[in-house]
């Protein structure tokens, strides 16, 4: 059985600022490695588990956060652009995805570090619906018939999910958001034991998870905050659909981010 | 016996990202202390097959990467430059080169480049184009020395074989996506296979020839634009044409020194 966890930087244990999400935040090496506490967490669980091949993902910013040093040593991992491969690597042959250290859509009240894609505010509707990328994510792995068996992140994306994805994912909050930046956390070591046994647990629902699937053709809405941003918006397919929106229909899933 | 290992910095465990590889980069840090623990891994498996002189050189843009302090006891290392540039190679029984990289515009190879990642020389000597696996395995094929292995991405390890045949360990410890991007062995699991590597490298020192191609050798040396050829100052070489220099070494070991 093949496994791969898309991770991400502001749901993970102990995050909570965009100083430490930002690559030149001054807390940034500090989030680094708390990244790396939970990524190794969730590949023993999923060890635990019986699972024999692991692969990370590097999914935050520009995708180099990974510490190399201190990657568990039974997993692979992916860094660098997607070079046009779906969530930047995932093959067919994945039976599974893990969102790991995920957040809450743009716009959503009491969530921590609450975003779609970009800080500025853009939001994205897919067939009408709005769209952050816990969605975006399992719409990319559905294409695949990939489901998603767990995800990762304070306790307003573990809701996030169970509205997109249903009672089948394990969900796992190891913080509870009371504002954008502010928050009560679990201690790393606890929220690692966590999703270590949510790992574990989750290899055991797969057979409960349904890959995401929404309608094709799907059709994309990209909203922006103000119309100066939309202005300076460039676009190889979309077009402009409003003083502070583009829009854009792609035949399947797995394109959305052809207007991104 | 003794055996001088080649560094380079592109290659090793968990590099694959231009600032972690130049000096002034955030990630340059990072990057020497990954070197380290592939060039420990392959001191503790030149070891275990009865190795009894280890030197290490420093091969990696100005050659002072090392730390010191993580340094293996049982070998020596080499930093710097000196006049005879090319006198380790004098005592050496046999060369390992260590998280090497790709020639210029390979496309799986991660960090690829010959000599210069910013200026794009392109190398080819008798009509082949060649980078620095070619390079070394020439200077310590002069010397009598041959690689016994290679370690660094899939694409370097490919090179590897096509120059050098069957004879060395490869150890590919990543696979390129593109110049910066890869599926990467954890550095933990990629030093096991460059220690199991080094340690088979040893016994298979009888079936590695040191590398010798016809002599004198024809050179050629390209760059992607004239304006950089333009900046090019030859030792020895002779301008051919907008982008290229030529020159005939009969001396393997200084195919480098156009």
């Amino acid at each position: 059985m093949k496994v791969f966890i898309f991770s991400d930087l502001e749901g993970i244990s102990g995050v909570c600022r965009f100083v430490q999400t930002g690559e030149d935040g001054p807390r940034y090496e500090d989030a680094r490695r708390l990244l790396m506490g939970d990524i190794n967490a969730c590949v023993d669980g999923l060890l635990d588990a019986g699972v024999d091949q692991v692969v990370v993902r590097d999914g935050h910013g520009k995708p180099y956060n990974l510490v190399a040093e201190m990657m568990h040593p039974k997993a692979t991992h992916i860094v660098g652009g997607w070079y046009g491969r779906p969530l930047g690597g995932l093959e067919p042959d994945c039976d599974a995805v893990i969102l790991l250290g995920h957040h809450a859509m743009a716009g959503t009240p009491k969530a921590v570090l609450c975003h779609t894609q970009s800080l500025r505010g853009d939001r994205y509707f897919y067939n009408g619906r709005e769209t952050g990328e816990i969605g975006q994510e399992a719409m990319i792995a559905g294409h695949f018939d990939i489901p998603v068996i767990m995800i990762s992140g304070d306790d307003a994306a573990c809701r996030e999910a169970r509205e997109f994805l249903g009672d089948g994912p394990v969900v796992i909050s190891v913080k509870k958001a009371l504002a954008r930046e502010g928050a009560e956390l679990l201690a790393p070591e606890v929220a690692r034991q966590k999703i270590r046994a949510g790992a574990a647990e989750a290899v055991a629902r797969l057979p409960q998870c349904k890959p995401y699937k929404v309608e094709s053709p799907v059709h994309i809405r990209l909203e922006f905050p103000d119309k100066e941003t939309a202005d300076n918006f460039r676009s190889e397919h979309g077009a402009r659909a409003a003083d502070t929106a583009y829009e854009l229909t792609v035949d399947q899933a797995c394109d959305i981010f052809q207007l991104c | 016996m003794k055996i001088l290992v080649l560094t380079d910095l592109e290659g090793a465990c968990g590099v694959c990202q231009f600032v972690q590889t130049r000096e002034d980069g955030p990630r340059y840090d990072e990057a020497r202390r990954l070197l380290m623990g592939d060039i420990n891994a392959c001191v503790d498996g030149l070891l275990e097959a009865g190795v009894d002189e280890i030197a290490v050189l420093d091969g990696h843009g100005k050659p002072y990467n090392f730390v010191p302090e993580m340094m293996h006891p049982r070998a020596t290392h080499l930093v710097g430059s000196w006049p005879d540039r090319n006198s380790p190679f004098e005592r050496c029984d046999a060369v390992v080169l260590l998280a090497y990289h790709a020639m210029a515009e390979t496309p799986d190879g991660v960090l690829c480049h010959s000599q210069s990642s910013r200026a794009g020389n392109r190398y080819w000597y008798n009509g082949r184009e060649s980078g620095e696996i070619t390079q070394h395995a020439l200077i310590a094929g002069h010397f009598g020395a041959p690689v016994i292995m290679v370690t660094g991405d899939q694409a370097t390890c490919r090179e590897a074989r096509e120059v050098l045949g069957d004879g060395p360990v490869t150890v590919a410890v990543k696979t390129g996506l593109g110049r910066e991007g890869a599926i990467l062995l954890a550095p933990e699991a990629g030093r096991k296979l460059i220690r199991q590597g080094a340690r088979d490298a040893v016994a298979r020192l009888p079936q590695c020839t040191p590398y010798q191609i016809a002599l004198p050798i024809k050179g050629r040396l390209s760059f992607p634009s004239k304006e950089v050829a333009d900046g090019y100052r030859p030792r020895r070489a002779t301008r051919v044409d907008d982008l290229a220099f030529e020159a005939t070494f009969d001396n393997p070991a200084e195919v480098i020194g156009f």
